[in-house]
């Protein structure tokens, strides 16, 4: 009797502990051939991961999930499966399965998955198979980081050829304009380097109308020895490794690689430091960010100076100094073409000064001519350069006529001002650290000090007479700020101005406007790191906020970007972990609009937010 | 009152309302862009930092320290954190 009422009470506490929920549960359990508790406890370690260093959920997390909150995570799951491998978690299991070969076969074909998603299903995989110590595990992990690499190489080639990202129909009156904009230059350099490109040259023009002046992206290598090089004269190589452009463009930017190498080995080859392969590289630099801005003449004039200085090393600086290792006739030889070399040189100055001197944008938009005053001083200056030139010329012999011109070469005073001036105005030299570079270059070239405050005060009237034609509110101000500063002179060219009055269309984009200045003028004066991208971007980057608590990130920064093709400014905020990695991104602003949205990929908060929401829209239909 | 008195009487009424970190750091940038032709440079440091909130618990700051700068803005005074 007593064995028969224990059996009873046995059987009715077992009868009380499984409820209708375990039941659930356990269906669940069944349905997906997983530890539903071990899965939901995994799930949250991973948001930590992401998320925050707050505590995980704890393990008996089961007991206060209901009937609806179970059947809203298995919801939850079935979604985040679909979404993220593009399957249903009963082809997931199926697919969990197979062996190591068939798996990971099956794993390569699919296309639509994400590299992260392949290596997370893997993982998973390999975790359910601790058991099976086989080198086969090895092998296909190795075949699939292959196949990965791979097809992240063929789809960067593909985007790199199908990258739509300016428009392939223009009006009649734009191709006219890109028309005049791209025509090259005839037969402007006696340089034997030039006259190897100038084929090419037109080759490029030709294809890039064809296409209709589509603009595209390329790869380009730089050996490293010219990155070396180029390390010494504090310019980052990276920024030359891709470039986004026209056929013409690119072709110009290929030259651009090509000076560099070339440079860098002539500087291996001659016993001193060559200030004629620094100029080159240095005219090369400001050729790069001309032809971001499509100033193809611009680029034309300065790669051909560039090579100019070259072939003057290659012809003297070499043979001097292969004649004085090697012999005398080799010194001969090389000495017998110095006079031709340094006119060469003198011609190639004088091409850049008059591009740069007759190159005035505002008469092209209909605007008012402001370089007038300007314009005329310089060719002034450039024909009384000339003149002196000439006299040195007639008036010397021999080898005190080479003297001559090389000094009048090195000597030569208007290149400074007019590339100062006018490489500011023109946007050449888009920041303080650029202008003082180039300036410095400049300075070396010509023999003088810096004449800053001058370059300064001609700026200014400039910027006076802007401000007196345009009578804008906005522009006034931002030009009071950039005369302040000396920052982005670029901003106030004509052809922004002009954009910038183009957009104010409705009377509330004045508000909107007045904040997107003001942002970037503050970024600019902010700014710790300043990052120029190779499609002309410019990145400002302000100081990093430091955690105040211990976790997974270590900092956040507020970053704003400046597009001057499009002039969008745009911000957002990055966050960094330990290693300095970005592990968050959480969009600001958009042309002086805040954005409200989400952190990518989502805090916990934001998981925590959404869950809860989708929970009580499932109750709520219960 | 000024923009700064008047910050920190709006960044107070968020407090008594138990408003979340979160949602008082995406109230800053908020606040920031909407008075950025005004404020000094301290004040916007302080809104740009303050903001930091809304990028993870890393970043928060208790309610005690909030209702002080709270306090101090509306006193007038420089706030740096």
């Amino acid at each position: 009797m007593k064995i028969k009422t224990i059996r009873l009470l046995l059987l009715l506490s077992i009868f009380s502990y499984f409820n209708i929920d375990t039941k659930i549960q356990q269906a669940y359990v069944d349905q997906t051939d997983t530890n539903f508790f071990d899965q939901l406890n995994q799930s949250h370690q991973d948001s930590t991961f992401y998320c925050s260093a707050k505590l995980v959920a704890p393990s008996n997390i089961s007991s206060r999930l209901n009937y609806h909150q179970i059947y809203a995570q298995a919801i939850y799951d079935e979604i985040q499966c679909r979404q993220f491998f593009h399957m249903t978690l009963q082809q997931k299991k199926e697919l969990f399965k197979l062996n190591y070969y068939d798996f990971a076969q099956k794993l390569l074909r699919r296309d639509n998955l994400s590299d992260q998603a392949i290596w997370a299903l893997w993982h998973e995989y390999k975790n359910k198979r601790l058991w099976d110590w086989n080198n086969e595990k090895f092998e296909n992990e190795i075949k699939i980081k292959e196949a990965l690499k791979l097809r992240q190489k063929h789809r960067e080639q593909k985007e790199a050829l199908t990258q739509p990202q300016r428009l392939n129909q223009f009006l009649p009156e734009e191709i006219i304009y890109l028309k005049s904009a791209y025509a090259l230059p005839i037969n402007h350099s006696e340089s034997h380097t030039v006259q190897k490109f100038i084929a090419a040259r037109e080759l490029a023009l030709q294809q890039t109308e064809n296409d209709n002046f589509k603009q595209y992206n390329a790869s380009h290598t730089l050996t490293s020895q010219a990155q070396a090089y180029l390390k010494l004269h504090d310019i980052d190589a990276t920024h030359y490794h891709n470039f986004y452009g026209t056929a013409v463009q690119q072709q110009l930017h290929n030259e651009i690689c090509s000076i560099f190498e070339q440079a860098a080995t002539l500087q291996r080859n001659i016993p001193y430091n060559s200030n004629f392969l620094q100029y080159s590289v240095i005219c090369a630099d400001a050729a790069h960010d001309l032809n971001k801005l499509e100033q193809i003449q611009m680029v034309v004039a300065l790669n051909n100076l560039s090579f100019q200085f070259l072939d003057t090393v290659e012809t003297y600086s070499l043979a001097a100094a292969h004649g004085a290792l090697g012999g005398l006739t080799n010194m001969i030889v090389g000495w017998a073409q110095l006079p031709d070399s340094i006119s060469f040189l003198a011609k190639s100055l004088h091409y850049v000064f008059e591009s740069c001197a007759l190159s005035s944008c505002t008469l092209e938009h209909g605007f008012e001519d402001l370089f007038t005053e300007l314009r005329d001083a310089r060719n002034e200056e450039i024909n009384i350069g000339l003149q002196a030139l000439s006299q040195a010329i007639s008036d010397s012999t021999g080898p005190e006529r080479v003297e001559a011109l090389v000094e009048f070469a090195v000597n030569f005073r208007v290149p400074t001002k007019i590339l100062q001036v006018l490489g500011g105005v023109l946007g050449v030299t888009r920041s303080q650290a650029t202008l003082t570079r180039s300036a410095q270059a400049i300075t070396a070239v010509v023999g003088e000090q810096m004449t800053t405050s001058e370059t300064t005060r001609e700026l200014a009237q400039t910027l006076q007479k802007a401000e007196m034609l345009l009578q804008e509110s906005v522009v006034r101000q931002t030009a009071q700020q950039l005369k302040n500063n000396h920052i982005s002179t670029k901003s106030l060219t004509p052809v922004n101005i002009d954009i910038i009055r183009n957009q104010a269309h409705n009377a509330n984009a004045n508000s909107a406007l007045l904040t997107k200045l003001k942002a970037l003028n503050n970024a600019q004066a902010d700014a710790i790191k300043t990052k120029h991208l190779p499609d002309g971007r410019i990145r400002y980057y302000r100081q990093e906020k430091l955690s105040s608590t211990p976790g997974p990130t270590r900092g956040s920064a507020h970053i704003t970007e400046f597009n001057p093709k499009t002039n969008q400014v745009r911000a957002w905020r990055e966050c960094y972990d330990h290693s300095g990695k970005i592990n968050r991104v959480h969009p600001k602003m958009l042309n002086g609009q805040t954005l409200t949205g989400q952190h990518y990929p989502p805090t916990k908060s934001e998981l925590e937010y959404w869950l809860n929401q989708k929970i009580r829209n499932i109750n709520n239909e219960y | 009152m000024n923009i700064k008195q008047k910050i920190g009487t709006e960044l107070k009424q968020l407090l008594t309302n138990k408003k979340t970190t979160e949602q008082i750091g995406g109230w800053c940038y908020w606040i920031y862009m909407k008075h950025i032709q005004d404020i000094d440079t301290t004040l916007k440091d302080l809104l740009l930092d303050l903001s930091t909130m809304e990028d993870g618990p890393e970043f928060e700051l208790s309610y005690e320290k909030l209702n002080d700068i709270a306090d101090r803005l509306i006193a007038g005074e420089d706030v740096k954190l």
